[in-house]
């Protein structure tokens, strides 16, 4: 320990805050692994967030050569969204709830060294299942110091022995009371595992928790709004813009104690910076979805240029930074302000030094789920970019520079009551089609239910992104290129917010608040409708170009993985094959069908004898997605069937040699 | 659906035509018949199609939403919209490519009146009006 952290205090850059934090900073095991070429020890990679990978055995001139070398059954058919990690010629993979850990021997073919399976009681697995907003997965597993850390569906944090599987410590941390869960995010610096939460669509406030690796003792829980003193906010929060320069900024800005129960959870990943020692997150969607229940009902204060200026609802939908010893928040941006669309935000926040306008700064980025491309002065919070659309945004129509507010379209705007709504604008209530339908359907059913069932109507919004430009599936960095890597999607939606229930604890019934409305449709950046779904896109944080795109007609939104070899590998959920790209044109260099959706982050290393593997787990939701036995050999269904395998593939030459 | 939007006519006044419009006919009675058909058809549709994810009794698994008991389904448009076009980004995928109006209202008739649910009748009209 000692050791440890006199090392790390030794670089000059570090050495300020060694003096006053004394403890924790960067794992030093982990700084140290995470330099070793083919080792991962957390998901994407690096502490940066990079999820790239400095192999280039595998690289642009040879890939075509790749071959299957072995694979596993792993069991749990569900979707698997975590990456495994690789350390000691061992590949460790978690699956999703009932997150079972397999450690594999990778001198031997992925032979089982162990696996472990976490005490469950049935009712205690069930109460986890029923607060679980959108499936039961998880998304990872950090390695250090000889031990991993895990987050079951339900809330315990445990440290395995790595080596034995052995259990060190397990420490309960969700109150599913409250609807909150854990889906497995986590990074460990110095001596503490910090996790966050999941919850968001069930009432569950946002909150990030550390536990020290050695005991699973809760060093701090802070949450991401509330008062000052439970949100870790102190006289060293210093945020850019003014709106944020105020009392309790976490909690004037909302409606009286909607706070308590206002989603933003922590369920992305973290990056961290090692000088600063501060790390990073974004927030999840505003909860409920009906913002009247967050603000003043119906009313929506708007400045001139359409930033919103009242009950901006601190911080859902919102990036962070804190202090990584003393878990202090450090500065925080309000991302889209009273989130009424869904527009979680927790994805990776990648952490790069560019040169911009002619100087080097250390910027934290974020193509973000509301469509916008960010670029942050990752110390200070100013946004040091011009913010702009990669994929196309209507709710929205800039970023004010001045005042870091968002703009918004008031046409584009949640309200319950239709004459709320009117006050602000006479864009639509309800579409011709919809007022035609709820008159045909009034005299189809004729009751007095139906009567009641008409008028919760609400008034509709289309609005695009909906309900998110790109998900959490991680994005890569290369060096190389200086491009980021994002799946990104074009879908717009309908959507009503209704009255209902709000109280807490919440159940998963009654809580929503929202329906949506006819069939989602797809626009290309431009707004022009489109037959395409997703895209992979290549983004210049420096120009705000997209560089290359490549558009899949059926949706794919899969993490991506980067590497040396000039490549981008991404599993493609379009036609269940998983790809190797040119990181510089997006030519698609080799394919393999495994016949399966994919969720998980393709991870590369270098195999016992020295040569480079790349691996990827092909695995779909509990269930077969309805496909007729007689579709067409590429509909949209065809390949996400239940199953889930793991799939290793190196040089055909590796094979030829060790034969 | 997205661009074309009239002021004028509010919930309010939908409501009023429907209460006039309720002496003209005797839907009470036709529900009754049509619901239990629809209902038979719709219990294997919904064992085929949708309880590997929200249980075989509708308890809801780790992969969906109970919807036994979930007083979301009293809204009929919620769950016709939800099946027709899913949620994929919360893990629900489509039916409107796989299954046909008249399934569709089967499905959605068996969800709102199984188990502890009793939310009434889907007609399959209702759907080819979502498409
Ligand atoms: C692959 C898994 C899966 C299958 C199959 C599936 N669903 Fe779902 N369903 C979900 C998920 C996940 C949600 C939650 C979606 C969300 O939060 O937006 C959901 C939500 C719903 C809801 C809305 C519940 C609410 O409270 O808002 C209804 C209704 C529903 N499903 C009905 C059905 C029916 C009927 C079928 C079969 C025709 C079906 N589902 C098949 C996964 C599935």
């Amino acid at each position: 320990m000692t050791k440890r952290r006199n090392r790390w205090c030794a670089s000059a850059s570090a050495l300020a805050m060694c003096v006053v934090a004394g403890s924790a900073l960067a794992n030093e095991d982990v700084l140290r692994l995470q330099e070793e070429e083919g080792v991962v020890v957390m998901p994407s990679i690096t502490y940066n967030g990079w999820n790239y990978s400095p192999l280039d055995q595998i690289n642009t001139d040879n890939v075509d050569d790749l071959v299957m070398k072995w694979t596993v059954q792993l069991g749990i058919t569900d979707e698997f969204e975590a990456p495994p990690l690789i350390v000691n010629d061992t590949m460790y993979i978690i699956t999703p709830e009932p997150n079972h850990v397999y450690a594999l021997d990778l001198t031997d073919n992925g032979k089982i060294l162990w696996e472990y399976r976490p005490p469950f009681s049935d009712e205690e697995l069930s109460a986890a299942l029923e607060v679980a907003c959108c499936g039961s997965q998880t998304r990872g597993l950090n390695y250090a110091e000889g031990k991993l850390f895990m987050q079951t569906l339900g809330g315990k944090v445990i440290a395995l022995d790595a080596e034995t599987g052995e259990e060190l410590w397990l420490t309960e941390a969700a109150d599913q009371i409250y609807g909150e869960t854990m889906v497995g995010n986590g990074i460990v610096i110095g001596d503490l595992y910090i996790a966050g939460n999941a919850g968001g669509e069930y009432g569950a406030r946002g909150a990030v928790t550390a536990f020290d690796i050695n005991t699973g003792d809760i060093q701090w829980k802070y949450y991401n709004m509330g008062p000052n003193n439970e949100v870790g906010i102190t006289d060293r929060f210093q945020p850019f813009y003014a709106d944020d320069q105020i009392e309790n900024p976490a909690l004037a800005s909302w409606k009286g104690d909607s706070w308590k129960r206002g989603g933003g959870t922590s369920w992305g990943y973290f990056t961290y910076d090692p000088d600063l020692n501060m790390f990073y997150y974004s927030t999840g969607n505003c909860g409920p979805w009906n913002p009247d229940y967050r603000r003043e009902w119906g009313q929506v204060d708007l400045d001139d240029a359409g930033g919103l200026e009242t009950y901006r609802n601190n911080y859902c939908a919102s990036q962070l930074a804190r202090d990584a010893t003393t878990g202090e928040l450090i500065w925080a941006y309000n991302i889209t302000p009273q989130d009424q669309w869904d527009l979680d935000e927790p994805l990776i926040t990648p952490l790069v030094d560019l040169e911009m306008n002619g100087e080097t700064r250390k910027v934290a980025l974020k193509a973000a789920r509301n469509g916008y491309f960010y670029v942050w002065d990752r110390e200070t919070g100013e946004i040091v970019n011009d913010p702009w659309p990669f994929q196309y945004v209507d709710f929205m129509t800039g970023v004010d520079k001045e005042t870091g507010r968002a703009l918004y379209d008031i046409g584009k705007m949640m309200f319950t009551n239709e004459e709320d709504r009117r006050q602000y604008t006479q864009a639509g209530v309800l579409s011709e089609e919809e007022i035609a339908l709820q008159e045909e359907e009034a005299a189809l059913y004729g009751t007095e239910e139906e009567a009641e069932q008409v008028a919760r109507g609400g008034t509709d919004v289309s609005w695009c992104p909906g309900i998110a430009a790109r998900n959490w599936e991680n994005d890569a960095y290369s060096p190389q290129t200086g491009l980021l890597y994002t799946a990104t999607q074009t879908e717009c939606r309908t959507m009503r917010v209704t009255e209902g229930e709000f109280t807490v604890p919440q159940t998963a019934e009654g809580y929503r608040l929202r329906e949506y409305v006819g069939e989602p449709y797809n626009v290309d950046v431009n707004g022009n409708p489109t037959e395409h779904k997703s895209e992979l896109q290549a983004n210049d944080p420096v120009s705000g170009e997209t560089v290359w795109r490549i558009e899949w007609m059926e949706s794919n939104r899969t993490p991506i993985l980067a590497t040396a070899g000039n490549l981008v590998f991404q599993g493609g959920e379009d036609a269940g094959t998983f790809r190797a790209i040119d990181a510089t044109n997006g030519d698609i260099l080799w394919e393999f069908r495994t016949g399966t959706g994919f969720g998980v982050t393709p991870v590369t290393y270098i195999s016992p004898e020295g040569e480079q593997h790349v691996a990827i787990i092909g695995s779909n939701r509990g269930a077969d997605e309805k496909v007729e036995a007689n579709a067409e050999p590429d509909a949209a269904n065809r390949y996400k069937r239940q199953g889930s395998t793991l799939y290793v593939f190196g040089l055909q030459r590796d094979m030829a040699s060790a034969n | 659906m997205r661009t074309v939007v009239r002021a004028k006519t509010t919930a309010a006044t939908l409501v009023a035509a429907l209460l006039a419009s309720l002496g003209t006919i005797n839907p009470a009675l036709a529900q009754d018949e049509s619901l239990s058909e629809l209902m038979a058809e719709g219990r294997p549709l919904y064992q085929d199609n949708c309880a590997a994810c929200h249980g075989d009794r509708g308890q809801g698994t780790g992969t969906a939403p109970a919807l036994d008991g979930n007083v979301n389904l009293e809204s009929r448009p919620l769950i016709i919209n939800q099946v027709l076009w899913g949620s994929s980004e919360h893990g629900m995928p489509p039916f409107a490519d796989v299954m046909t109006d008249r399934e569709i209202a089967a499905v959605t008739s068996f969800v709102r009146n199984a188990w502890e649910n009793e939310f009434g009748i889907v007609f399959p009209r209702s759907v080819e009006l979502r498409r």
